[in-house]
C-alpha cells in the first residue's frame, strides 16, 4: 500500500510539473493583468519543438530551450494582441489554445512514434534512500530537479526585487505605473512572454522527461488545469506547487493502479482532474477572489459588462 | 527672495469655456496658500496647468523667479512640485515603502529606514511595512505626502484633502501642513471650507468663473460672509432655522433591525445594523468614506441583498427589491450617480420613466406624454432647472445629470422616504443650498430622510439625528442639536467614548 502511495506520488511530482510550470507561467501573467487562456497550446508548441529539436540535434538540453521559446513565441502573439492590438483576453486565448493545436497536429506529424534523446531519471545519492520522500522527490528527471527552483525563485523575485514590483502594480493599478513613467504594456508583454516561456518548457518535459514521446494533443488539458490552479492558488507561486503536484497525483493514479494490473476506467479516471477542477472553482470563497489582480478584476468587469 | 512657483496670465479655454481667465498665482516659500473656490470656479484646472497635465494657452511660469515651462507630469515632479490628489494614486495591494518604491529608483525593502527618518522629520506618522488598503484613509494621505516630499517636492499642492477625513483625522493633516511650512515648503491647500482657511493658509486666493477675485490675500482680513460672497458672487442666506417638530408616536417609514450585508468585494460592510427614520425626519449618516454608508443605503432601497436582519418600508417587509421598495414610496439620489443611476445613452425621459413607481402604459408601449407631463411637473415642482427632456445623459456635464436625478427624487409628492447620498456632491453652492431647501421641504411634507454626506456641517444643519458609521456597524446615533464633531468624529475613528 504504502508502494502505491509512493508511485502515485512519485508520479505525481514527475507528472505535475509541467502543469506546475505552466501554471506558474500563468501566475506571472495575471499578476501582471493579463489572462492567457493559450496556455494550453503553449504547452502544446513547446512539448512539439522541445520534442522535434531533441530528435534533430541529439541533445535534450537544446529541445529544453527550444521548447521555451517557442511558448514565449506563442505568448507573444497574445501579449501583442491583447495589449498593443486591445484584442479581447479570452476570445485571443482561446484561439490560441486551438492554433497550438491544429499547428502542433500539422508539423508533429513527423515525430509521431520517432524516438528521440530524453532525460533519464538520475537519482540523488542518499537523498533518493530516504523512505518515501526519496522516490517522491529525489529520483526524477533533471528538468524536474531544476523545476524545484522556479517556485522559490519566482516567489523571491516578485516579492523583494524592482523590477517583480513593477509587475505586480501592472497587474494592480497601471494608471500608477504610467504616472510615475514606466510603461505598462511593456512590463505586462514581458510578463505574458516570461510566463509563456515557462509554460513552453513544461511542454518539453512533459514530451522529453516524463512521456518520452510526442503525440498529438498530448498534454490532455494540462493547461487548464493550471490557469484553474493559479486562481485556486490566490496568484502565489509557492501555492502553486502543492495544486500542481495534488493534480499530477491524480493524473498518475490510473497509470500506476494499470501497471499493478487492476482494471480501471481510462475515461473516468481521465476526467477525474477535470471534474476536480469545477469542484475547486465552485466552492472557492470569495476571501481568494478578493487576492486577484484589481486589474484582472477589471478585465472580468469589462467583459461581462460589455 | 522670489516665489518658489508663480504663474502669471495663465488662461486655459476647453471649446467655449474659459476655464482660466488670466489668473496670477504665486507659492512662496514656507507658507501655506489656500486656493478655494466654487466647483467650476476653474481650480482644478489651475492645477493641472501647474502640474503640466494641460498646457496654458497663454501666460508664463517662474520657478525660483527664472521662467520656466512645464509640459508634463514628470517635468513637474523633477522641478519639485508634488501633487496630491483627492483620489489618492497609491496601490492598495502594496505596502508604504512599496508604494514610495515606485517613485523612487531603490528597492523597497531598502527604503524603510528613509520612510522612517522622513515621516519623523515631517510628522506624518506610517508604517513602511503596512499594507496600504489596510491603511485608514487619513494614514493613506499621510503615505502620499510622504512619497511626495521623498521625491524631492518643494511645492506640495494638496487637493481637497480632508473631504473623506474624519474631523481628527483633519485636525492632524492641518498641524502636518503647518510641520511644511517649517521646514521652509511651500504648501498649497484647495479647498471650500473657510473653517480651513481660518485655521492654516497664511493666503488665500479665491477663483471664480475662472477668474481670480481676491488675489493672494492674508483671509484675517475677511470675514466669512465676505469670502463666501468672493466665493459665489452674492450672499447666501441661512437655512430657516425653525422646522416643523418631528411629529411622535408615528411609525416609522424606514425600520432597519439587525441587518448584516456583504459589500461588493465580499466582505461583511453591513454588521447587525438597527435603524428607523420617522416620518418628518431627517436622519443623517456620518462615517469616513467606506465605513458601510453605500451598503445601508442600498439594503434601504432593495437594492443589496441582506444575509440577516430585516427592512420594513411603510411598515411593511421589504419585498420585491428595487421595484418593490419604489413602490413602497422610496426614492433615491446615489452616491455615484454615474455608475449607480444612469444609463448614459438613454435620454431623461427614459430616466424619468423608470424612477417612477408606475411606468405609465399605452398598450404595451410606455406611455411617453404622460412621461413628458410628469417630468414637467417634476422640473417645475423643484426648480433645478433640468435641462431637456430628449437629450441622452452622457450628453450632460455631471452636475446636470445630478440635476436629473435630484428632480427625479425630490420632486414627487408621493414619497415616503428619501435616501440621498452625497446630494450637493459637484454642485455649486445657489444649487447645494436648493437641494437643501428641497430635502427639508420634503421633510416637511411628512417624508423620511436618509441622508448620507462627508460633510458633517451639512449633517448638523440639516439632520434631526445623527447616526455614526464606522467599519460597517451603526458606531452611535446622537440628536443633531446635541452633536459636537469632537464626539463625532471620535465616532467615525471607532473609538467609544
Amino acid at each position: 500500500m504504502s508502494d502505491l502511495l509512493t508511485d502515485v506520488l512519485s508520479g505525481g511530482v514527475r507528472g505535475g510539473t509541467a502543469i506546475m510550470l505552466a501554471a506558474l507561467g500563468e501566475t506571472l501573467a495575471e499578476r501582471a493583468g493579463v489572462v492567457n487562456l493559450g496556455t494550453e497550446g503553449c504547452l502544446l508548441v513547446g512539448a512539439l519543438t522541445g520534442y522535434a529539436v531533441a530528435a534533430e540535434t541529439g541533445s535534450p538540453w537544446a529541445g529544453l530551450v527550444a521548447g521555451a521559446l517557442a511558448g514565449a513565441a506563442l505568448a507573444l502573439v497574445h501579449a501583442g494582441l491583447v495589449i498593443w492590438r486591445r484584442a479581447d483576453q479570452f476570445a485571443t486565448g482561446l484561439t490560441l489554445m486551438f492554433f497550438g493545436l491544429g499547428i502542433t497536429s500539422l508539423f508533429g506529424v513527423a515525430y509521431v512514434g520517432k524516438a528521440a534523446p530524453g532525460f533519464a531519471p538520475v537519482e540523488i545519492p542518499l537523498l533518493s534512500d530516504v523512505p518515501v520522500l526519496g522516490p517522491v522527490l529525489f529520483a526524477h528527471d533533471p528538468v524536474t530537479y531544476l523545476s524545484y527552483l522556479v517556485a522559490p525563485l519566482m516567489w523571491w523575485w516578485l516579492r523583494r526585487s524592482r523590477s517583480g514590483l513593477l509587475v505586480r502594480t501592472a497587474g494592480e493599478r497601471a494608471d500608477v505605473l504610467h504616472l510615475h513613467g514606466y510603461r505598462a504594456g511593456l512590463i505586462r508583454g514581458g510578463a505574458v512572454v516570461a510566463g509563456g516561456a515557462l509554460a513552453g518548457l513544461g511542454g518539453a518535459q512533459l514530451s522529453t522527461a516524463y512521456a518520452h514521446a510526442w503525440f498529438e494533443g498530448m498534454t490532455a488539458g494540462r493547461g487548464f488545469i493550471a490557469v484553474a490552479l493559479v486562481i485556486f492558488a490566490a496568484w502565489r507561486p509557492l501555492r502553486v506547487v502543492a495544486g500542481a503536484y495534488l493534480f499530477g497525483a491524480l493524473l498518475a493514479v490510473a497509470p500506476v493502479l494499470q501497471a499493478r494490473g487492476h482494471a480501471v476506467n481510462q475515461f473516468a479516471m481521465d476526467a477525474l482532474p477535470f471534474v476536480i477542477t469545477l469542484l475547486i472553482l465552485a466552492v472557492i470563497g470569495r476571501r481568494t477572489l478578493r487576492a486577484a489582480p484589481q486589474e484582472l478584476r477589471r478585465v472580468f468587469e469589462s467583459s461581462s459588462s460589455n | 527672495m522670489p516665489a518658489l512657483l508663480a504663474v502669471h496670465g495663465y488662461t486655459c479655454r476647453f471649446g467655449e469655456v474659459l476655464a482660466n481667465d488670466a489668473v496670477d498665482f504665486a507659492v512662496r516659500a514656507g507658507e501655506v496658500h489656500a486656493l478655494v473656490g466654487e466647483n467650476g470656479a476653474g481650480k482644478s484646472t489651475l492645477l493641472k496647468l501647474i502640474y503640466g497635465v494641460n498646457r496654458p494657452d497663454d501666460g508664463t511660469m517662474e520657478l525660483d523667479g527664472r521662467p520656466a515651462v512645464i509640459a508634463s507630469p514628470a517635468q513637474a515632479r523633477a522641478a519639485g512640485i508634488g501633487m496630491v490628489f483627492q483620489d489618492l494614486r497609491l496601490v492598495s495591494a502594496l505596502t508604504v515603502a512599496e508604494n514610495i518604491a515606485l517613485a523612487l529608483p531603490v528597492r523597497p525593502d531598502r527604503l524603510h529606514k528613509r520612510i522612517v527618518e522622513a515621516s519623523e522629520r515631517y510628522g506624518l506618522a506610517v508604517d513602511p511595512a503596512a499594507r496600504v488598503g489596510h491603511l485608514s484613509i487619513g494614514e493613506r494621505q499621510r503615505a502620499e505626502i510622504l512619497k511626495v516630499l521623498m521625491t524631492g517636492a518643494r511645492i506640495v499642492i494638496l487637493d481637497e484633502p480632508t473631504s473623506v477625513l474624519a474631523p481628527q483625522e483633519a485636525a492632524a493633516l492641518l498641524e502636518a501642513m503647518r510641520g511644511l511650512r517649517a521646514q521652509g515648503l511651500g504648501v498649497v491647500i484647495v479647498t471650500h471650507k473657510l473653517r480651513e482657511v481660518r485655521e492654516v493658509a497664511d493666503r488665500v486666493t479665491v477663483l471664480r468663473g475662472g477668474k481670480v477675485v481676491l488675489a493672494g490675500v492674508d483671509p484675517a482680513g475677511y470675514d466669512d460672509p465676505e469670502l463666501v460672497r468672493a466665493m459665489v458672487g452674492r450672499t447666501v442666506p441661512p437655512l430657516p432655522a425653525e422646522r416643523p417638530a418631528v411629529p411622535e408616536n408615528t411609525s416609522p417609514v424606514l425600520r432597519v433591525t439587525g441587518v448584516t450585508a456583504h459589500g461588493d468585494d465580499g466582505r461583511v460592510a453591513l454588521k447587525d445594523v438597527a435603524l428607523t427614520v420617522l416620518p418628518g425626519e431627517i436622519v443623517g449618516v456620518a462615517g469616513v468614506a467606506g465605513s458601510g454608508q453605500r451598503e445601508l443605503c442600498e439594503v434601504a432601497l432593495g437594492v443589496r441583498p441582506t444575509t440577516a436582519g430585516q427592512i420594513e418600508l411603510g411598515g411593511r417587509p421589504l419585498t420585491g427589491g428595487a421595484r418593490g421598495a419604489l413602490a413602497a414610496g422610496a426614492a433615491a439620489v446615489t452616491e455615484d450617480p454615474l455608475t449607480d443611476a444612469v444609463v448614459p445613452g438613454m435620454s431623461v425621459f427614459q430616466h424619468m420613466a423608470l424612477g417612477l413607481p408606475r411606468m405609465p402604459r399605452r398598450g404595451l408601449d410606455v406611455d411617453w406624454r404622460k412621461v413628458s407631463e410628469a417630468t414637467e411637473n417634476l422640473d417645475k415642482a423643484v426648480g433645478l432647472g433640468m435641462v431637456g427632456g430628449h437629450r441622452i445623459l452622457a450628453s450632460l456635464s455631471g452636475g446636470n445629470i445630478q440635476r436629473v436625478l435630484l428632480t427625479r427624487a425630490l420632486g414627487r409628492a408621493d414619497v415616503r422616504l428619501l435616501v440621498a447620498a452625497y446630494p450637493s456632491r459637484g454642485l455649486d453652492v445657489a444649487t447645494t443650498r436648493r437641494t437643501q431647501e428641497l430635502l427639508l421641504a420634503r421633510r416637511a411634507a411628512g417624508a423620511g430622510v436618509l441622508l448620507v454626506s462627508e460633510d458633517l456641517d451639512e449633517l448638523m444643519a440639516l439632520s434631526d439625528r445623527i447616526a455614526v458609521m464606522y467599519d460597517g456597524r451603526l458606531a452611535g446615533i446622537v440628536p443633531a442639536a446635541e452633536a459636537d464633531r469632537q464626539e463625532l468624529g471620535r465616532l467615525m475613528l471607532g473609538s467609544a467614548a
